[in-house]
C-alpha cells in the first residue's frame, strides 16, 4: 500500500487598509479547522507596554494563551477589557511588574489603560494556530498550512467585518490571497 | 525701567526682530500646508479660491478626502484612543486635537487709487490682518475661527467661530448632514466672499442692502446651519445643501424675536465630486485639479427681519431674497454667475415695498498656474427710482509664490453709490500684495 504524503502549504497575501496610516496590523487567520483542537503555547506571549503605548498594537494568538502584560514604561499602567469577548481588570501596576491572563474564549479583545486614554490594544484570540498580522507594507504569512478547505479572515480595527474568503490547500503554497479593506 | 544703557522697548523690539527672523522660515506656511506638508495649490486655484479639490476637502469637514491618514504629516494628539468609545456612555467618547497649533496669518497690503477723491492714492498698509483657527478635531468634528483686524481704523472684528459635527456615518463621498453652530458664513451667499473672490472688491449679490442696515449676504451671523453634500452616483460631481437660521444682524445683538432663515440646494455635472471620490481607493491628490469640465446650477433663498432706518427712526423691514446661480468650468476656463431678486417690505407709516435685482458674471482664465485674469461684470437695480449701478471689474492674480499673491484690478462704474447723486465714469483701482503664513 503507498502512502501519498501531503505537505503543509503558506499562505501568502497581502492586506490593503483604505484610510489607514499605512496597511499594519490586520489580522489574516483561519477561524477553524473541523474536529481539531489545538493546545495552546507553554510560555506566555508578551504583549508589553512602552512610551506610552502597548507594543504590538495588534496580536494574535491562539484560545487558551496566557498572555503576558509587563510594564516596560517608566510610569505606571493599568490594562483592562471593556469585553465583550473577555472582559478583565489587572489593575494598576508599577514599572518592571508584569501581568497574566489568560484568554480562553476566541473573538476580538480590546484592552485599554484606565490612565493613558490614548493607549489602546487589540488581542485576536482564533481557534486555530494559522493567523498572521500583516506589516505596513501590508503583507503577510501563514506558514505551515495542513490540506484542507477552510474559511480565511481578516479583521482589523477599522474593518471589523471584512468579507472572509473561501481557500482550499492541497499541498503547494497559497500565494497572493489578498484582501482590500474599505467601506 | 532701563538696564544697561539700553531702553527696554528697545530690548524687547530687538528680541522681537531676532525671534522673528530665526522663525521666518518655520512659519512659511498656513494651517493646512503645514498639517499635510503640501502647498497651497493643493486646494487653491489662486489663493484664496477654491478649486475643485479644495471644496471637497472643504465638504469633508477639512479632511483630505479617503486620503486624510495617509497623507496626514503632523499626528494628530489623541483624547483618548478610539477603543473607548465601546465604553459609552460609561466613558467620554474619545476626540482629537490638531498636533500642529491650527493658526494662519492672513496680510494684505493695498494701494488704492480714487481720481474721484481728495486723496487720490491711498497707502493702505496693512488693509486688513486675519488670524484663522480652522481644523478638523477627530472624525466628526471640525472648527472654523478668524479674527480680522483692519488697519485702516484698527479695528477687530470677530469674523467667524463655529464649530460642525457630522451627523451621518462615515461613508466615502458622502457627507449628507452636518451641524453647524456658532458665528457662520451663510451658505445661502451664491459664491462665497471668503474662499470663491479673488478680487478685493466684494460681489455686488454679496454685498448689496436694498435698505441701509438690512443685512448682506456676506454677512457672517449667529447661527445654526445644517448642511450636506455628496458625490454624484457616476463618481463625479453631486449635490450640496444647506438650511440654517441665523440672528439677521450681522453677528450684533438681535432687535427683533424673529430668526432669519435661508436655504441653497446646487448640482454639480461632471468634474470633481463635491466630497471626493465614493470609491474607497487610495486617495490620490491632484496636483492641478482646477482644470476640469462641468456644470454646477444652484437656488437658494433668504428671509428674513430687521430694521432699516430710511427715513429717521428705524422701523421694521421685512424682506426675502432670492435667487439662482450657474458655475461652469471649461479646462483652464471657469465661468459663474448669479442672479437675486429682492423684496423689501418697509413697515413705516407709508408701507413702502422696494423691489431689486442684482445679476454678475465672471470669467476666471487660468492662464498660468500661477496667473489668473478674470473680468466680471455686476448690475445692481431699485424699483424706487434710484438709478441702477453698473461696474466692470478687470483684475489680474498673480501667485508670486505658493503663498503670495498680487491683485490688480480696476472697478470701472457709472455710480458712486445707491443713495449718492450719480456721477458718471468714475474708475477706481487697486493693487493688492497678500501673504499667508
Amino acid at each position: 500500500m503507498m502512502t501519498v504524503h501531503v505537505e503543509a502549504a503558506n499562505i501568502t497575501g497581502r492586506v490593503t487598509v483604505a484610510r489607514a496610516p499605512d496597511n499594519s496590523d490586520a489580522v489574516v487567520y483561519i477561524d477553524k479547522v473541523p474536529a481539531k483542537i489545538f493546545p495552546p503555547p507553554g510560555a506566555p506571549v508578551v504583549l508589553d507596554q512602552f512610551n506610552l503605548k502597548f507594543v504590538p498594537h495588534v496580536l494574535a494568538i491562539l484560545v487558551g494563551t496566557r498572555v503576558a502584560f509587563p510594564n516596560s514604561d517608566v510610569v505606571r499602567h493599568n490594562v483592562f477589557s471593556p469585553g465583550p469577548t473577555l472582559k478583565f481588570q489587572l489593575g494598576t501596576y508599577p514599572v518592571k511588574e508584569s501581568k497574566y491572563q489568560v484568554f480562553s474564549k476566541p473573538g476580538i479583545v480590546t484592552l485599554l489603560c484606565n490612565i493613558h486614554a490614548e493607549m489602546s490594544a487589540y488581542i485576536v484570540v482564533t481557534d486555530t494556530p494559522y493567523s498572521a498580522v500583516s506589516d505596513a507594507r501590508g503583507n503577510y504569512s501563514i506558514p505551515n498550512v495542513p490540506p484542507g478547505r477552510y474559511v480565511l479572515r481578516v479583521w482589523h480595527e477599522k474593518y471589523a467585518k471584512a468579507a472572509p474568503v473561501e481557500i482550499t490547500v492541497t499541498g503547494g503554497d497559497l500565494r497572493d490571497v489578498n484582501f482590500d479593506l474599505k467601506k | 525701567m532701563e538696564g544697561n544703557g539700553i531702553p527696554v522697548n528697545v530690548r524687547f523690539m530687538f528680541l522681537a526682530a531676532l525671534i522673528l527672523a530665526v522663525c521666518d522660515s518655520a512659519s512659511a506656511l498656513p494651517v493646512f500646508a503645514r498639517r499635510y506638508e503640501t502647498s497651497c495649490t493643493t486646494c487653491h486655484a489662486i489663493i484664496p479660491k477654491l478649486n475643485p479639490f479644495g471644496i471637497a476637502f472643504r465638504n469633508n469637514g477639512y479632511r483630505i478626502p479617503l486620503a486624510e491618514e495617509k497623507l496626514l504629516k503632523s499626528q494628530d494628539v489623541s483624547l483618548g484612543a478610539p477603543a473607548w468609545k465601546q465604553l459609552w456612555p460609561k466613558a467620554v467618547w474619545p476626540g482629537k486635537i490638531t498636533g500642529v497649533p491650527p493658526v494662519a496669518f492672513r496680510v494684505a497690503t493695498d494701494v488704492n487709487m480714487r481720481p474721484s477723491q481728495p486723496v487720490n492714492v491711498n497707502f493702505d498698509f496693512p488693509s486688513f490682518l486675519s488670524l484663522y483657527l480652522v481644523g478638523p478635531a477627530g472624525d466628526t468634528v471640525s472648527f472654523f475661527g478668524s479674527v480680522f483686524m483692519f488697519g485702516a481704523t484698527n479695528t477687530l472684528v470677530v469674523d467667524r467661530a463655529w464649530a460642525q459635527f457630522r451627523l451621518t456615518p462615515e461613508k466615502p463621498g458622502t457627507n449628507w448632514a452636518v451641524l453647524k453652530v456658532g458665528r457662520i458664513d451663510v451658505r445661502a451667499e451664491p459664491f462665497s466672499s471668503g474662499y470663491r473672490r479673488t478680487t478685493a472688491q466684494n460681489f455686488n449679490i454679496s454685498d448689496y442692502r436694498p435698505v441701509a442696515d438690512s443685512v448682506r449676504m456676506r454677512d457672517k451671523d449667529a447661527g445654526i446651519e445644517l448642511w450636506g453634500a455628496a458625490t454624484g452616483p457616476d463618481n463625479r460631481g453631486g449635490v450640496e445643501y444647506a438650511a440654517g437660521i441665523v440672528q439677521g444682524t450681522g453677528g450684533a445683538a438681535e432687535n427683533n424675536n424673529f430668526k432669519d432663515m435661508y436655504w441653497t440646494a446646487s448640482y454639480k455635472v461632471g468634474g470633481h465630486g463635491v466630497v471626493g471620490s465614493r470609491r474607497e481607493v487610495d486617495g490620490e491628490v491632484p496636483i492641478n485639479s482646477y482644470a476640469e469640465k462641468s456644470l454646477t446650477f444652484g437656488t437658494y433663498g433668504y428671509r428674513g427681519k430687521g430694521v432699516t432706518r430710511v427715513t429717521g427712526p428705524a422701523v421694521e423691514n421685512q424682506f426675502t431674497r432670492a435667487g439662482g446661480k450657474v458655475d461652469a468650468y471649461i479646462g483652464n476656463l471657469n465661468l459663474f454667475g448669479a442672479v437675486v431678486v429682492g423684496h423689501d417690505n418697509i413697515r413705516d407709516s407709508a408701507r413702502r415695498s422696494i423691489r431689486s435685482s442684482a445679476f454678475y458674471a465672471e470669467a476666471d482664465y487660468m492662464l498660468f498656474p500661477w496667473l489668473m485674469p478674470i473680468v466680471r461684470f455686476e448690475k445692481t437695480n431699485y424699483s424706487d427710482g434710484r438709478r441702477a449701478v453698473r461696474q466692470v471689474l478687470p483684475a489680474v492674480n498673480i501667485a508670486i509664490r505658493a503663498n503670495v499673491r498680487v491683485v490688480v484690478e480696476g472697478r470701472l462704474f457709472n455710480h458712486l453709490s445707491p443713495g449718492g447723486t450719480a456721477r458718471t465714469g468714475l474708475n477706481e483701482g487697486l493693487a493688492r500684495l497678500e501673504f499667508l503664513f
